[in-house]
């Protein structure tokens, strides 16, 4: 559709009770650090084009997580509101919840992009 | 309770507040506050002129802010010790906005607190207007922004100010000295990226071009709190090259410090080196006092 932007139109109210989940089942390899690596199957492309890439079947990507990340990532479970996961990450962490807001936020959104979670966003005509 | 400190005024405000807005300086500035929804608190001040009556003042300042016929429900309260010319307006129908307007016997600042209530509640008579503070400027005056907090001597004024999520800095000079203060939270994941001396060098690396540092970075103690904490020093000097800039301090003492009470990293850095210690040692303050 033409005019029709990608860039998300919840308001803020909207973002903090919006509830992230995983879209991906990803396989997780905890460091001693207390990060991870978060393993994500590849997308299926299509029988040409994974032909002409090569890519192989079971192929994985890999993204590294701190433990701040992982915490959030574990939190992603279509149950916790982003709200919550802020609450959470400031209490455990000792920050600020305007501290710990602004990467959170950041950090969904990014996960967002990627495709790795969804957010479910509560009905406004609920309750 | 959180307690904030900036530009001489002290108040406490419930901890799920924050400011996100801080503007100007100690004659005349603004601070906004809010929690994750909406804004909740503004606290707005000025340097009143020779001539002007605090009481016009008030009423003019509680005009804008409420409208006329608002303005005749306002509150006018007893001058005391610590505010005189002081109105306070209760929105009786939330929300709204309840508004206090006074002028300070110690520094003649003229200060306004506007709370957005959402619904029936004290928050604003019953909760910060008792907190709120002017500080005496002769004596040592304490700043607490966010989770960094710190004492510095009397006469420091703030020069500069970064305050990121995870990594906050003031900048407080008078005419001869500087002291840094930065913060970065957490100090563990920060850790796991870079050892203290890279991050020392790090901070060190935005000065480059004027200082040198002279010598390795050596192991310290410091007394933070009461409490001693380690990390590592290093001292910079002024670039031959750069003798004509008599503007930046001939040297300069970096500490990089790892409070494991707080999981914060912390870096001070000052063209005195006792300054750099005092300042350090009080790091951290207002988080002592916080409750909840």
């Amino acid at each position: 559709m033409a005019g029709d932007k990608t860039k998300s139109r919840l308001t803020l109210q909207e973002q903090l009770a919006a509830r992230p989940l995983p879209l991906v089942e990803a396989e997780i390899v905890k460091r001693d650090d207390g990060g991870a690596k978060l393993k994500v199957p590849m997308k299926n492309t299509g029988r040409w084009s994974s032909w002409l890439f090569r890519v192989p079947d079971g192929a994985t990507k890999t993204f590294e997580l701190d433990a701040l990340g992982l915490m959030v990532w574990e939190l992603c479970d279509g149950k916790t509101s982003v709200q919550q996961i802020i609450r959470k990450l400031a209490k455990r962490y000792q920050l600020n919840l305007r501290e710990a807001q602004v990467p959170t936020l950041t950090f969904l959104r990014m996960l967002t992009k990627k495709g790795l979670i969804g957010m479910s966003v509560p009905d406004k005509h609920q309750a | 309770m959180a307690v904030f400190a900036w530009q001489g005024w002290r108040l406490e405000t419930p901890s799920r507040w924050s400011p996100v807005k801080l503007d100007g300086d100690r004659d005349e500035g603004y601070a906004l506050f809010a929690d994750l929804h909406r804004p909740r608190l503004g606290l707005r001040w000025k340097k009143l002129g020779k001539r002007t009556r605090g009481d016009d003042w008030a009423r003019l300042a509680m005009r804008n802010e409420v409208g006329s016929l608002a303005l005749d429900e306002a509150k006018r309260l007893p001058d005391g010790d610590r505010w005189h010319s002081a109105m306070l307006f209760i929105d009786p129908e939330p929300p709204g906005r309840d508004v206090w307007v006074g002028v300070s016997a110690r520094s003649g600042r003229a200060v306004q607190l506007i709370h957005h209530a959402h619904r029936r509640e004290r928050l604003l008579a019953e909760v910060v207007l008792p907190t709120l503070e002017d500080l005496p400027t002769d004596e040592p005056m304490p700043w607490s922004v966010f989770e960094l907090s710190c004492v510095v001597p009397p006469g420091m004024e703030l020069t500069g100010k970064k305050l990121l999520a995870g990594d906050l800095m003031l900048l407080l000079t008078d005419k001869k000295r500087q002291v840094r203060v930065r913060q970065v939270a957490v100090a563990q994941l920060a850790l796991q990226r870079l050892p203290l001396g890279k991050w020392l060098d790090q901070q060190l690396r935005e000065r480059r071009k004027h200082y040198r540092p002279l010598g390795p970075p050596e192991p310290v103690e410091l007394s933070i709190r009461g409490k001693p904490v380690a990390g590592l020093a290093r001292c910079t000097r002024r670039r031959r090259r750069f003798f004509f800039q008599r503007w930046l301090a001939p040297r300069i003492v970096s500490y990089a410090l790892h409070d494991a009470e707080r999981d914060r990293l912390v870096f001070v850095e000052s063209n005195d080196r006792e300054l750099a210690e005092a300042v350090a040692a009080t790091v951290g303050w207002a988080a002592a006092g916080t409750r909840e």
